[in-house]
């Protein structure tokens, strides 16, 4: 006999609440026993019914534009002084993140920082990538990143990627010295995949979609928003530009807008050269790290 | 510090909508804000980048908040009698006429039970982040969870929805 799970009034406020959207096999064991409780549906009914009104009632007050005193509290001394004109245009193309062991900066066509990344999701996609998607580690796409555990101050969600029938099949952290990626792997019913790396970068501003090919993996690197970024397939250099463009274009969605303010006090934290984030991540390189002359093919741009 | 302080720029929006949860007063909610800032700018090198900063910053606007309500409470005590508007007996015919919609039944329950309704289901905190935004331990924002939901539950009509917007 199948033994009747207790659902207490806990359960369904958390279940409310989207505690368990991180859990789909406790969501969907605490789901089935409402469904046997007419009294514990209903209930259930009038907490999600209050959620949705209280965030619909509330939700104009982000699009709303914010008072200028509230910014010129964050400068202090510099309180109540207007700000030119040509210094707030600048300012809005301003897109930093705190970095996870600081703040990073980056710019023009040598890109240090960019070619390290590419040469990282290289890596560890030869490391990873060809993995088998382990059931156990799937993670709902709309659930918060954990960068707060790692020590960074935002919030972000993976993006959802599921209107192009990719569903996360992995997350994993990958630590490199000070800074840490993010590795996400997406992957369709049909059996199409990649890798997506996120990783803080303060740039100065959205940059182009830059692409590679090496032994037969098409790479894509873009820093938008907060985030430097990167996907890593086998699927053919066309479907990569798409699936860049996808994921940008989803992540955009979801990252706040910087604020037309506070320009940034940049510092950078290193220069590496190509190749040297990566192969400090252990003493060894890894097996898909690119042995001397085996450089990256020459990048191209995709436009905006 | 120039990163803290974008950080910072970066929650404004949020923290506007937090203080109008616990407000109600736009007016009210952009001054609390306002204070919240000031501190928070003056606070920031106490911020040791454990957790996001957006916890941080709702717990510094709910600590203001409380501190302000005690300096209204102070004041109102101090109104002028004649100044004071008629309050509404209860299950008198005006009180009937009260329009009873969600933000009505979020703003008629007791501060911490509202503050912990607002974290949690209009700001998306996980019961984790809305308990240390609080200060308070997690099975005490389950109770002012579970006592405030119960509340609206008793005071809005999830049947006749209005999902008006605020502002």
């Amino acid at each position: 006999m199948t033994e009747r799970l207790e659902i207490d009034e806990l359960d369904l406020l958390a279940l409310a609440d989207g505690v368990f959207d991180d859990d789909p096999a406790r969501k969907a064991e605490l789901e089935s026993a409402v469904a046997d409780s007419p009294r514990a549906a209903a209930q259930l009914a009038d907490y999600r019914a209050q959620t949705a009104a209280l965030r619909a009632a509330y939700a104009g007050v982000l699009a709303e534009p914010v008072p200028e005193r509230h910014y010129a509290a964050l400068d202090g001394a510099d309180k109540g002084r207007a700000r030119p004109m040509m210094r707030r245009a600048a300012a809005g193309l301003l897109i930093v993140a705190a970095g996870m062991g600081g703040w990073l900066i980056g710019n023009g066509d040598d890109d240090p920082i960019r070619q390290a990344l590419l040469d990282e999701s290289y890596r560890q996609f030869q490391l990873h990538g060809s993995n088998e998607a382990n059931a156990a580690s799937t993670v709902a796409a709309g659930s918060a990143i954990n960068w707060a555990d790692e020590g960074v101050a935002m919030r972000l969600s993976a993006p959802d990627l599921s209107s192009q029938g990719f569903t996360i099949v992995e997350k994993r952290g990958v630590r490199i010295g000070k800074d840490q990626i993010v590795a996400l792997k997406y992957m369709s019913q049909d059996g199409r995949a990649f890798s997506l790396f996120l990783t803080p970068r303060w740039a100065n501003r959205p940059g182009p979609i830059v692409e590679q090919e090496r032994d037969g993996v098409a790479l894509a690197y873009w820093h938008d928003g907060p985030l430097a970024s990167s996907i890593a397939t086998t699927l053919p250099q066309d479907q990569a530009r798409h699936l860049a463009r996808t994921v940008r274009d989803a992540m955009r969605e979801d990252a706040a807008t910087p604020p037309a303010i506070l320009e940034p006090d940049p510092r950078l934290l290193r220069n590496p050269a190509a190749g040297v984030m990566a192969d400090t991540l252990g003493s060894q390189p890894g097996p898909g790290a690119s042995a001397p002359g085996e450089g990256p093919q020459p990048a191209s741009v995709t436009p905006n | 510090m120039q990163e803290t302080k974008w950080l910072i720029a970066r929650e404004i929006p949020r923290l506007r909508r937090y203080a109008l949860a616990l407000t109600r007063d736009p007016v009210a909610a952009d001054d609390l804000v306002q204070d919240t800032l000031e501190r928070a700018i003056r606070k920031r090198h106490l911020w040791k980048r454990h957790g996001t900063i957006r916890g941080w910053m709702y717990q510094i606007l709910y600590r203001t908040f409380l501190n302000q309500s005690t300096r209204r409470r102070r004041r109102a005590l101090e109104v002028d009698i004649d100044d004071a508007p008629e309050p509404i007996a209860p299950g008198s015919p005006e009180a009937g006429l009260v329009r009873r919609d969600i933000v009505d039944a979020l703003c008629d329950l007791p501060t911490e039970q509202r503050a912990a309704i607002a974290l949690t289901a209009i700001e998306g905190l996980s019961y984790d982040e809305a308990a240390a935004a609080l200060d308070i331990p997690l099975g005490t924002l389950r109770s002012r969870l579970s006592r405030g939901r119960e509340r609206l539950r008793a005071n809005f009509d999830a049947t006749e929805l209005c999902l008006r917007q605020v502002k």
